[in-house]
This record gives structure tokens, sequence and C-alpha cells, in this order.
């Protein structure tokens, strides 16, 4: 294995300049594309979320239950996902949900092959609101 | 015009100089030292339940074994990926959980410190992006710590190789080699406390709103029994929840300012170590109290050369 020396020459500053960029701005960087992995807003924002799932086959729409998906997660994503049957609570959460509502309706596909289509209902509002704002998205599923 | 365009490149040089006399000057490697061992340290300590037995710790309470470890229990699995393809299967996952600790202990030794940091930052890294819904803030920030570690030198004597080569030179009753501190260049710990700074002032920053200026999402949080204990119970109906808020933002985004000047900075680590404690006792923010603790004892050494070009302005008496 080779390593690396044991300190490193003082960089040009050039380079000093890119390493203080890359240390000090992702958060704001992130922050500006809306994302909230690494924007460090530390509990700055709560609220509520509900996920509904359906399939359509040749019958219609069909409702699935979230408990369905349970055994199909990993440990991180049951703790986000199951509590989403009522209502799961945190901003977070429901920003990284939304940003991989298609992957669920690919495991809906999956879990159903006889479906053509997955739908995923995502609803965030704030917590003592009964009010929702939804996200869907539908995934057609390939023909097996 | 000519006299605007002088003006105006005399100003740039002097921010120039300005900026590189931020990251002149040494100082002394026991900084490094304890950044290091406590960092892996906390890698191990979080990355598993090792010590629940003996101190109970927040993530035990979803951590069974090694944490970002295969979890899925039936096929098909969810493939959700933050870094799209990057989607590792049971068999990959489990790899790179063992080799993630592998690397954390090597670099708790100081066994090739610094190529050690690198790769377990990746590995852990990798093991975090596999999936979204693993992700953490205080994860996101052990991890982006211990990549700042392979910028860091690597000379102290708390490592196992000179400690080794020591009690092998006084086995052979050789004269060993002085295990002593050395200087280490200070500009890998200038780079340190801006990232350090810049999470104080994103999370300052976000509370600027007025849902949380106004206590509606402390308040939110309670409710959510997020934030609790007798500490809080205690304290917010003699303080109010409203200045509770409006003061973690303030202490946020001061905070950074404080660790900035020398003449506030170390009362300023004292301030910041003593916040995370309150805020560890009050809510489950697993290790991410001691991670910036540690982060702050990067505030703490003073310099042991000052900058070049503050020696030469007190010579000629500029």
């Amino acid at each position: 294995m080779t390593s690396l020396p044991t300190a490193l020459e003082k960089p040009p500053r050039w380079a000093l300049v890119a390493l203080l960029a890359v240390s000090a701005l992702p958060p704001f960087v992130a922050r500006a594309l809306g994302s909230p992995v690494g924007d460090f807003a530390m509990f700055s924002r709560v609220g509520r979320y509900h996920l509904e799932l359906a399939v359509v086959g040749a019958a219609g729409k069909e409702a699935v239950s979230l408990k369905e998906l349970g055994p199909h997660l990993s440990r991180d994503a049951r703790a986000i996902l199951m509590p989403a049957a009522g209502s799961g609570f945190g901003q977070d959460q429901t920003d990284l949900l939304q940003s991989g509502l298609a992957d669920i309706g690919q495991l809906l596909c999956e879990l159903r092959p006889n479906a053509s289509a997955a739908n995923v209902r995502l609803g965030r509002g704030p917590i003592r609101s009964r009010e929702l704002s939804w996200t869907e998205a539908t995934t057609v599923c390939p023909r097996r | 015009m000519i006299q605007a365009k002088g003006e105006s490149a005399r100003l740039a040089q002097r921010v120039a100089r300005g900026f590189d006399d931020c990251f002149e000057g040494d100082v002394s490697s026991w900084i490094y030292a304890l950044l290091r061992v406590g960092l892996a340290a906390l890698c191990l300590i979080r990355g598993a339940d090792w010590l629940r037995p003996w101190l109970p710790l927040d993530h035990h309470s979803w951590v069974h074994g090694f944490d970002l470890d295969w979890s899925s229990q039936a096929s098909p699995y969810l493939k959700s990926p933050f870094l799209p393809g990057l989607v590792l299967g049971a068999a990959a996952t489990h790899g790179l959980v063992w080799l993630r600790t592998l690397l954390a202990v090597l670099l708790l030794l100081g066994v090739r410190p610094r190529t050690s940091a690198l790769a377990l930052a990746l590995t852990s890294y990798a093991l975090l992006l596999s999936d979204r819904y693993h992700y953490f803030h205080h994860l996101h920030v052990l991890y982006l710590s211990v990549a700042w570690l392979a910028l860091a030198p690597a000379n102290d004597p708390f490592r196992l190789s000179p400690a080794f080569a020591a009690l092998a030179a006084r086995i052979r009753t050789q004269p060993a080699a002085e295990l002593a501190w050395h200087a280490s260049p200070i500009w890998p710990l200038q780079l340190l406390r801006a990232l350090t700074m810049s999470i104080y002032l994103a999370s300052g920053s976000a509370k600027l709103q007025s849902s949380w200026w106004s206590g509606d999402v402390l308040s939110q949080l309670a409710w959510l029994h997020s934030v609790r204990g007798s500490l809080w119970v205690h304290t917010a109906p003699l303080l109010g929840v409203t200045p509770i808020a409006r003061g973690v933002c303030l202490f946020e985004l001061s905070l950074p300012f404080l660790l900035a000047f020398r003449p506030t900075r170390r009362v300023a680590v004292l301030a910041g170590i003593a916040f995370h404690t309150l805020i560890s006792s009050v809510m489950a923010v697993s290790t991410f109290g001691a991670t910036m603790s540690l982060l702050l004892l990067a505030f703490w050494p003073k310099a042991l050369r000052e900058p070049a070009c503050a020696e030469q302005r007190l010579q000629s008496g500029a």
C-alpha cells in the first residue's frame, strides 16, 4: 500500500482558495439548490408528511399499504417511510422522501408484477394544519 | 484613472497578502493528534453499538450491530441511492462496513493516518450515499472532518510506528528517538476552522425566518418530544420559548465571529462546548455535540510562528 507523505507542502494560493471554498461554501450551495443534504439547517424547519401508494392493474387503481413495503426497506428507510402511513414529522425527512418517490414506484412495480403503473403521492404541510400540498410520481411498470 | 488603477492594484495586493497571512505559520502537532484520535474514536463509537452495555448513547435506539449495514429483510429491495447509480448489494455493503471499521482502527492507531483517513472518508460516504435514507447531518459532519484529516500533518508522536520504534530501541538498550510534539503547518487547521465556522453560519442563517424567530418551531419540536428532559422542562417556562429560540439563532450566528478573533477565541471555544452540552441534554443529536466540540478545539492552539508579513511589519515599525 502506498501511503500519502506525512505532511503536505503548503499549496499555492489558487489551490488554497479552492480548498477554502470547498470547506466553507457547500452548506450554502446545498441550500441554494434546495437540497436538505449538507445544508446544516439543524431543526430550523419542522413539518408533517403523509404517503399514499397505489398500483394500476387490470381491475383499475388499487391502494397499497405502506406496511407491505416494510420488509423490502433498509432500517433507515423504514424509520422515515413507515410513519408516513399516518403522519411522519420532519422537514429533512420529507425532502429526502420527495426526491426518491420514483424509486418507491419502481419497488411497487417489482412487488406487483401485473401492475401497469405505480402511483406514489406525498403530502406535506405544517404540523398543526390539516392542509397538505401534494407531490405525485407515476412510474410506468415494465411489461413482463 | 491611472491613480484609481494603481489603488485597486494595491488593494488587490493587500487582500492577497492578508489571505496568505491566514495560512502562514506553525502550530504544535498535539492538535492534529487530538483531532485524529478523537474523530477516529467517534467513527468507531457511532459506527456500531459496542458501548451499549456500558454507556447508552442516542444511536443505540436505532443501531443494532454495525450502522449502515445491510438491513433489508426481503427481495426485491428498495434501490434509492442519493448518488445516482451507487447501488450496493448486501455483500458489498457488508464488506464496506467491515472496511470502514478497520480503517477507523488504523486511523485511531495512527497507521498511515492520512491514507487511512482518506479511505475511511470515501468508504463512509459510499455507504451514506448508497441509500438516501441513511443521511444524517451529524454523520456528514463527522465524515467531512475525517476527510479533512487526509490534509492534516501526521508527524505527532502519538502514533503506533514511532511508539513501536521507541519501544524497540529501549528493548535493544539503544537511545530512542525522543517522542516530541513537532511544529506543524497551520494551513490545514485553518481549513478545518473555516469548515466549522461555515456550519454555525449555515445553521444560524437557516433560523432567520419567522417560524423559528417566533418560537413556533421550537414549540413544535417540544410538542413532538424532540426537545425534552428536565433541563428543558424547568428552563422553558422560566425563560420563554421565543427568547430561547432567538438566543440559539444569535449564538450560532455570532460564534464564528467570536472564533475568528484571537481575543475572544478561547472564550468562544468554551461557550461553544457548553452550548453543545446543553443541546445534547435536551435533544437526541447523537454524536453531533461531541464532533462539534472536537472541531471547536481546533481553535484552541495559538500559532507557534507568526506570519512572515507580520514579522516584517513589526521590524519595520509599521
